[in-house]
């Protein structure tokens, strides 16, 4: 499995425990998907997640700009960029 | 041969009085209020758990326990140099061998000190850290002592800062007590204990470090000068060109207390300046309030906000979340400092209360555990006229919430629900007071 589909699933099981909506399906989250658009996010959804990926990646968010959790794949290679550094 | 070591004792904490406080000079901090009641209360025993950076660490905690017997564990490779048995002796402290081999003698001397409610001290990492701040390995041996004996133990974090021009500091947590229901202590029960304590004394270094950054001083620093210079230069003015009547719905008392440590102060926004307001209504600590950062491109107020350390917050586009203002908030919160802000999110001049406040308090609050002080504006602020607040009782986070469960996002809306409802009844508090007091008055939706 590569590293950013064990990234995509790691996060995926932090956002059933982080995040959990009735109406989502997360088991059908894929790279393409938006977080605001197709998962219904807050932007409290959206902080909840940031802080519990320092944690679960033991990485540091910091200069966040519009375009970093656009869509999961912005999330995943976001991780992927910070544990290569 | 007792006496003799009682006199070496004072002796040596007599005379080391003064270079302690000269070259040490260590600032003692505490976690939070329960964190200050756990140390202070250890009348029957406790295992006092730290970091070690520097040989120094001892006095540090032997002088903090000035009046009373501190039992130190002290490695075997210490007791070669001359004069160092007899004053270990002295001091009461025990000596250990550090591989770990054969330390039956060492382990029955201090479970018979804890049997005697004494305090002991343990260094787990067993020698000091390589590289100052990063901890090694813990000994399970503090587990097994606190689990065997059934004594807590406080974890201290120190941060070695010792020098001729530095200071150090170390910072209390609370108390983490022995599970009692483990009959049959295992090496996996003594792991995830050790790996317990090690993540408490992890998490008071961060504590320790945002309190340093954050400057959480009460009266002066140079750092957030405007704001200070506003506190204190304009009290005169602003109690007598701006006459205040607080109101209470709750105990004064408690708001005291909550300011001691880490609160978020939360209220209704009437107007442009009521930061400034709140500065003056909580004078005894330096308040951070999170502000909109439209407020940033006007270049007049651009100094005084960035010294006034107000946190610039981006609110407007949900395709921006602002992590880095939230996560300053955080970590300002996590060294006790305090923050204040207006969950609604913008100026309400029709004098109403939004339906949907905003969860961002309530997401600092449940992660940072800090209290949250409601505070409702009555009226607009207008100088040469009584002006009037109503405060509310402090709403604290592990009242509502179980803090066995992970913090999720569902919690936090129902946390949030809590918060409006206290709002709401401060809110409707206001609206009797502006019926009673207000000669013009707007047009007040009541709150359903």
């Amino acid at each position: 499995m590569s590293k950013k589909n064990e990234i995509l699933n790691q996060l995926i099981n932090l956002l059933k425990k982080l995040c959990p909506k009735q109406n989502i399906d997360y088991d059908s989250i894929r790279m393409e998907t938006k977080l605001i658009e197709d998962l219904g996010f807050t932007s409290i959804d959206v902080l909840m997640m940031a802080i519990g990926i320092e944690k679960e990646f033991d990485i540091e968010i910091n200069n966040a700009n519009p375009s970093m959790f656009v869509t999961v794949q912005n999330v995943v290679d976001y991780i992927d960029g910070k544990q290569d550094d | 041969m007792k006496i003799i070591y009682l006199i070496i004792r004072w002796f040596v904490k007599i005379t080391g009085l003064l270079p302690f406080f000269i070259i040490l000079k260590p600032r003692k901090m505490y976690a939070s209020e329960q964190a200050k009641k756990d140390y202070k209360q250890l009348k029957n025993g406790a295992i006092l758990c730290a970091n070690h950076t520097h040989v120094f660490d001892y006095f540090v905690f032997l002088y903090d326990n000035f009046f009373k017997l501190l039992h130190t564990l002290v490695a075997d490779c210490v007791y070669k140099y001359f004069g160092v048995t007899t004053l270990n002796n002295a001091f009461g402290n025990i000596k250990v061998k550090r591989d770990g081999s054969d330390n039956f003698l060492a382990f029955s001397s201090i479970a018979s000190c804890l049997k005697r409610n004494g305090r002991i001290l343990i260094f787990p990492e067993g020698k000091c850290e390589k590289t100052k701040g990063k901890l090694e390995n813990f000994s399970n041996s503090v587990s097994y002592l606190s689990l065997n004996e059934n004594k807590p133990i406080i974890p201290i974090y120190i941060d070695g800062n010792y020098g001729v021009f530095k200071r150090v500091h170390f910072i209390i947590g609370e108390a983490i007590y022995p599970n009692n229901n483990i009959n049959d202590i295992s090496d996996d029960t003594l792991s995830s204990y050790t790996q317990l304590i090690k993540d408490k004394i992890k998490n008071l270094k961060s504590k320790l470090t945002n309190n340093l950054k954050y400057k959480i001083k009460k009266i002066f620093t140079l750092k957030y000068w405007v704001m200070d210079f506003i506190r204190i230069t304009s009290i005169p003015i602003f109690y007598i060109v701006f006459i205040t009547k607080k109101y209470y719905v709750g105990n004064r008392k408690k708001i005291k207390k909550a300011l001691k440590y880490n609160a978020l102060i939360v209220g209704n926004h009437l107007g442009p300046c009521d930061q400034f307001f709140i500065y003056q209504h909580f004078l005894s600590r330096r308040i951070k309030i999170i502000a909109n950062e439209g407020l940033f491109n006007s270049k007049s107020l651009v100094f005084a906000l960035k010294r006034s350390g107000v946190i610039k917050y981006h609110r407007d586009s949900m395709n921006y979340i602002d992590i880095d203002a939230f996560k300053e908030a955080i970590n300002t919160l996590d060294g006790n400092g305090v923050v204040g802000l207006f969950p609604e999110g913008h100026i309400n001049f029709d004098y109403k209360f939004d339906d949907n406040i905003r969860a961002g308090a309530s997401m600092l609050s449940l992660l940072t555990n800090s209290p949250i002080i409601p505070f409702v504006f009555v009226n607009q602020y207008k100088y040469w006229r009584v002006n009037r607040v109503v405060l509310g009782n402090p709403i604290y986070p592990k009242d509502y919430v179980d803090a066995s469960k992970p913090i999720d996002t569902e919690i936090t809306n129902k946390f949030n629900d809590v918060i409006y409802e206290e709002m709401s009844k401060l809110f409707t508090k206001a609206i009797e007071l502006r019926k009673k007091y207000v000669k013009k008055e707007r047009n007040i939706k009541p709150i359903n």
